[in-house]
Formats: structure tokens, C-alpha cells, sequence
């Protein structure tokens, strides 16, 4: 059994291979990739929260650049491209990157302390299973944007009615 | 990539800032050139310096320090009618932990008589 996570960014499973998705709770499924296809970064990944004053924070939001139907299943790493901070959570509630005091952020920084981005990988799982994030502007000054781009491979996968014997874990929910 | 390579990168520091000119009235008057992001380092990159104060003027830029300003670069002199341009080279890399404070040492008539500009480095997570 391997872990979904790689230095480089590559897909976690070959096409054919198998995956076990750890869900919320001890809820697991098992899929078979049939397809995989990247996704570049590029502006139609790239989602903007706004003008945010000096200090001020967007609303949680649904991120709809990301969303993908059932039947699928992404694999996203993000950067910032301008000066903010920002929180994720999966299914609106549920806080990603999350220890028991702190929830760490993606930011500015993020890509040099990480130039793989590794530590920002996270996965989507299907329809209404969706990212939500907050943008904060830490700085003093106001900012007319508050931009964050995405990149990753869509999977296409088939459910699975019993575990594999060999299959590559991946969490797609957050635990708190 | 190497950790020694990933660790001089954010020892360079992202995220380069600049913000619009900085008018200076009041001589010897603080005025907050940049505020500085909280948990953050700044360096000063490069300052631009113009003056038509009718005078000779020294900058002077720095921070403020248990209420009182603490210059922590050396004078910049900028003669009457000129602009001066100072860049990363001729700039010390001084450590800044909070807003960057400016002060000229003549006062000048009119507002924008005397505009400083910063291009500054913040350094952070």
C-alpha cells in the first residue's frame, strides 16, 4: 500500500491502479482509476476573493473553480499570488491543515518555505463534497486583489464493492 | 530540492512592496514611511528621494522604539531640486521588526515638497 503523497507533483496512482479514500469518521471507499488528466495552473484555476481592506478577511466561500461532479476526483496543490492568507475547509465545517490549536495557512510564503507546495496538497472528492476557503489580508494596506491559483490531475474513477489488496490511501476530508 | 537551497530562498524573502510617495512637512517630524506587516522582518530595497524644499535636506529613516525614534540608516542628503535614487546595493540590509519611520531634517513650505518613496522586502510566513 503507498500514500498519496510525493515530493513531485504527480499523479498519486497510474491509470488502472487502485485508491482507498478516507472519508469523515472511519468512512473509507475503494475506486479504480480509468482516466487521469492534468490540470495546469492557469487563470480559469485561479480564484480571486476581492478587495480586501488592510486586515480584513473574505467570506467563507465555495470555491466553484474546483468543484467537480460525481465520479471524479481531484488532486490540487495552490499558491498565492498575492500578499494573503488563506483557510481551507472541506464540506464548509470541516477545517483542513488543522491541529488541535492552530490551523496553518497557505500564503505568500508558502511556495518558498515548500517549492513543491506538498504541504498545500489537498483532494476533492465528487459533487457537493466541495472546498470552501477564507482569504485574510494581513498586511496594512489594502489590496484591490486577493488571488490564490490552483493546479492538480482530475482522476476519473469507478467504485469498488471490496477493499484491494493493493491500493494507494488518500484523505479527502479533514479530521478535527 | 535541497533544504539548503529552499532555506536561502525564504531567507531572500517574496514578497516586495511599494507603495505611493510619502509627503514630509513638519522638520524632524516622524511619518511612517511603511507599516509593516505584523510577525514579519522588512528590509528597505530602495528609496527614491526627491526634494524642492528650497533647501538642502537630510533623510533620515528609521523606526520607533519604546516611543522614541531610533534612526537605523544612515543620513541620506538630497540637495534643493533634485532627486536622489537609492538602490539595494547602497542600502544596508537593516533588520526592521516595525513600521519604517521617515523624518527630513528642514521642513518644507508645501505638501509634496519632499516625497520618499520605499520599495521594501518583507520576509515572513
Amino acid at each position: 500500500m503507498s500514500q498519496g503523497y510525493s515530493v513531485n507533483f504527480e499523479p498519486i496512482v497510474k491509470i488502472g491502479e487502485n485508491l482507498e479514500l478516507l472519508q469523515g469518521g472511519s468512512r473509507k471507499s475503494w475506486h479504480k482509476v480509468t482516466y487521469i488528466e492534468p490540470l495546469p495552473a492557469s487563470s480559469p484555476l485561479m480564484v480571486d476573493f476581492g478587495a480586501l481592506s488592510a486586515g480584513a478577511s473574505s467570506s467563507k466561500t465555495l470555491v466553484t473553480a474546483i468543484q467537480i461532479d460525481d465520479g471524479y476526483f481531484v488532486q490540487l496543490r495552490a499558491y498565492c499570488l498575492d500578499d494573503i492568507r488563506v483557510q481551507l475547509w472541506e464540506l464548509a465545517n470541516i477545517p483542513r491543515y488543522y491541529i488541535k490549536n492552530s490551523q496553518a495557512l497557505i500564503t505568500r510564503f508558502s511556495r518558498l518555505a515548500d517549492p513543491t507546495l506538498l504541504s498545500t496538497q489537498f483532494f476533492v472528492l465528487g459533487n457537493n463534497k466541495d472546498a470552501y476557503m477564507t482569504a485574510t489580508n494581513p498586511t496594512d494596506y489594502d489590496t484591490n486583489n486577493s488571488r490564490i491559483v490552483f493546479m492538480g490531475w482530475k482522476y476519473l474513477i469507478e467504485p469498488l464493492t471490496a477493499e484491494p489488496t493493493y491500493k494507494t490511501t488518500v484523505p479527502t476530508e479533514g479530521r478535527s | 530540492m535541497p533544504s539548503a537551497i529552499a532555506n536561502d530562498l525564504a531567507a531572500v524573502g517574496v514578497v516586495k512592496s511599494t507603495r505611493e510617495p510619502v509627503s514630509i512637512v513638519a522638520a524632524n517630524t516622524s511619518t511612517t514611511l511603511w507599516q509593516l506587516t505584523t510577525n514579519r522582518t522588512a528590509h528597505v530595497t530602495k528609496l527614491v528621494i526627491a526634494n524642492r524644499s528650497g533647501s538642502n535636506i537630510q533623510v533620515r529613516v528609521g523606526q520607533t522604539i519604546s516611543g522614541a525614534f531610533t534612526q537605523k540608516l544612515p543620513d541620506y542628503y538630497c540637495p534643493n531640486g533634485q532627486t536622489i535614487i537609492l538602490t539595494e546595493d547602497e542600502i544596508p540590509a537593516v533588520d526592521f521588526y516595525g513600521d519604517i519611520i521617515v523624518r527630513s531634517t528642514v521642513g518644507a513650505a508645501a505638501p509634496n515638497d519632499v516625497q520618499v518613496t520605499p520599495e521594501v522586502r518583507e520576509y515572513g510566513a
